[in-house]
């Protein structure tokens, strides 16, 4: 009973100092935030105001905030499924370029009943990203090549790869400008319905929540999530429990590219209807951060989405109504990651060794 | 195809390439070598790049423009090895927040100092001048190394020495020894985070000389995400040579000469979009025929 009770106090003082983990995270970040801000001149209160009025103001600004919470759920789901199991999946980029290539593909070369189609080419999207998962996934499994350089690598060359293709696709003749290099649009049929009218949200949002929850089940009551989860935290020990490494690894990486290609697939058939060379701008990446503050929790991606699509979605306004750069935001992102990962525990008994030995000499308990 | 290949066109292209990653990358095999994960490289070149321009475009010098990159380079990896060593944070968690922060950071910059978006170019920044080396003035040579950028000679200069502190010196034995095994050198009376903070400094100045190479080399302009993944290719580079300053300054003219073969091939009429994924392209073959031989005995333990 005694044990119990402390067990209880215990997780209660951990949970305790995780949110008092973030608290102090993000009140550096926004001290820091703020100094950026004043020092292009803004006030910092109007700068952080355009931001939630650009963001959450009506309707419209509502649909383009859920419009970014989709691509960052599923990128961060994709990195969750990756490094919660110790698999540093960089690739994330270059999984999307080719989920959204291929699916764009399907989408107007293939003609398929309403909702047939759509489900077809999301398909063909994760598959494809699986696909260009498997190369990674290959080369660390049967010639121990670091997946990180791989994948880092192979989002360069995916990039370049699809443009090309999306050049082959339109015909040489078309003009050489990259930036401006996109495929015919995808039919009707293929395309993700919009949920709030004059906006691109879209029905991709029940793709990501439908990823979250997937994962979120696998992970918590199947045997196959047990597995997968003890290979990223004690990988001898799973070895020795007869876990199948070898298998389990490839099938992580696998659907952690899946679910790559399929956000490849939500974002061309739900916002652009079109391949755009370059669309993707770096959001493998904050798929990559959104997992790293939410811990590899399902539900923590969740969250962090929608601050995240929040930030993305109020720049603009802000950069338009106010003299603050929209960039500052990329920088309030990386800012907040760096923050999140700090031992604060550490720090804490540092200086509790150092300046406080009396106190806990008294006793005195965290 | 042949003629581009040894034309002497190509391979001064490749030394003139390879120099920023040989510099980031030999640089970097001290933090390789203390055991230090650090895929932070390409955020320290590209913000260093960005303060060499503003320091040559002020004085009108690549000198201090050279200084500010080293600075900078020195500034971000005191960051890096605060958060690390000293905050317990995760060193790929960190690289990845400074890379993707030192995108948004350089183009910020760009827009609140020079005000424009894109690429900043101005008569004011001064890059790095040629050098006539009289004994160089042979047939073939003289085309290829000759009248190259000072940084280029830098750099060559820069291996060999990397090399000799690397293995002849008691400092390079105990960076070695701190990587291999912590706990020994801890008993043999190393200080260990000392001698892995060395190493990450050195990595901070040569990666930032490298990136204030890439707006002086010439072309006297700094563009947004100028870097463009050479951060990467030279982390590449380290692993290919385990961190041994000769071996990795070879991998990284092998890139440089996939990267030079882009210029004569795009001329030839091969798609850019293909020819540009050669220096990619032959990291991931480089790295695939370096570890071949150990592919019999696969296993994961990582």
């Amino acid at each position: 009973m005694k044990a119990a009770a402390s067990a209880a106090l215990r997780a209660f003082a951990d949970k305790k100092s995780e949110i008092v983990k973030y608290l102090l995270a993000f009140a550096a970040v926004m001290l820091i935030g703020a100094g950026l801000i004043s020092f292009q001149g803004e006030d910092p209160v109007r700068a952080l105001s355009a931001i939630w009025s650009g963001a959450l103001g009506g309707r419209i600004e509502i649909g383009n905030t859920i419009r970014w919470i989709i691509p960052c759920v599923m990128t961060g789901m994709a990195a969750v499924v990756a490094f919660k199991s110790g698999v540093n999946n960089l690739g994330i980029e270059g999984q999307i370029y080719f989920g959204g290539f291929a699916a764009a593909m399907a989408g107007f070369l293939v003609q398929l009943p309403p909702v047939v189609h759509v489900l077809f080419c999301l398909l063909v999207g994760g598959l494809c990203g699986l696909l260009y998962a498997l190369i990674p996934a290959v080369l660390k499994l049967f010639f121990r090549i670091d997946e990180m350089i791989t994948t880092l690598m192979l989002n360069y060359i995916a990039i370049l790869l699809t443009e090309y293709f999306t050049v082959l696709v339109i015909g040489a003749s078309s003009s050489t400008a990259s930036n401006a290099l996109q495929t015919p649009p995808v039919y009707e049929t293929a395309k993700l319905p919009v949920l709030i009218k004059g906006t691109y949200a879209n029905a991709g949002i029940f793709v990501a929540v439908a990823v979250v929850v997937v994962v979120a089940f696998i992970y918590r009551y199947t045997i196959k999530g047990y597995e997968l989860r003890q290979v990223g935290e004690n990988l001898r020990f799973s070895k020795v429990g007869g876990v199948n490494v070898v298998r389990t690894f490839l099938s992580i990486f696998l659907i952690s590219g899946f679910v790559a290609g399929l956000c490849g697939g939500v974002e061309v058939l739900g916002s652009h209807g079109r391949f755009v060379s370059r669309f993707s701008n770096n959001l493998g990446w904050d798929g990559i951060m959104i997992s790293m503050i939410a811990k590899n929790s399902p539900f923590g991606v969740l969250f962090v989405s929608i601050l995240w699509g929040v930030l993305k979605a109020g720049a603009l306004h802000m950069e338009r109504v106010t003299n603050t750069n929209r960039l500052t935001v990329v920088l309030i992102q990386a800012l907040f990651v760096l923050f999140v990962t700090i031992d604060y525990k550490k720090i804490y008994a540092f200086f509790r060794g150092r300046f406080g030995r009396r106190a806990v000499q008294k006793g005195g308990a965290v | 195809m042949l003629q581009v290949m040894f034309s002497t066109v190509t391979l001064a292209a490749m030394f003139r390439l390879a120099t920023p990653l040989i510099l980031a990358a030999v640089g970097g095999s001290f933090g390789d070598r203390a055991g230090v994960f650090n895929i932070a490289l390409e955020s320290f070149m590209l913000s260093a790049a960005f303060f060499a321009t503003l320091g040559s475009y002020l004085t009108r010098s690549p000198y201090v423009g050279a200084l500010a990159g080293i600075l900078t380079g020195l500034v971000f990896s005191a960051v890096f090895g605060f958060f690390v060593f000293h905050l317990g944070s995760n060193g790929l968690v960190v690289s990845i927040a400074l890379n993707s922060g030192a995108w948004g950071f350089t183009t910020l910059l760009l827009t609140t100092v020079f005000g424009t978006r894109g690429a900043f170019i101005d008569n004011n920044i001064q890059s790095f001048p040629a050098l006539d080396i009289p004994f160089l003035r042979l047939p073939y040579l003289d085309a290829v190394l000759n009248h190259q950028n000072v940084l280029v000679y830098f750099a060559l200069v820069f291996v060999a020495a990397a090399a000799v502190v690397m293995y002849k010196t008691p400092f390079g034995l105990r960076v070695r020894g701190v990587g291999i095994n912590e706990k020994a050198s801890q008993t043999a009376g190393v200080n260990v985070l000392g001698y892995r903070w060395i190493a990450t400094l050195i990595t901070g100045v040569f990666v930032g000389l490298a990136g204030a190479f890439l707006p002086l080399c010439g072309v006297s302009m700094f563009a947004e995400n100028m870097s463009a993944g050479r951060g990467f290719l030279a982390v590449a580079a380290i692993m290919v040579g385990k961190g041994n300053p000769v071996k990795v300054a070879l991998s990284c003219l092998l890139f440089a000469y996939a990267d030079a073969l882009t210029i004569g091939f795009q001329n030839m009429g091969v798609p850019s979009q293909i020819v540009m994924t050669l220096p990619y392209a032959a990291t991931i073959l480089v790295l695939f025929v370096a570890n071949i031989k150990k592919a019999k005995h696969a296993d994961i333990d990582a």
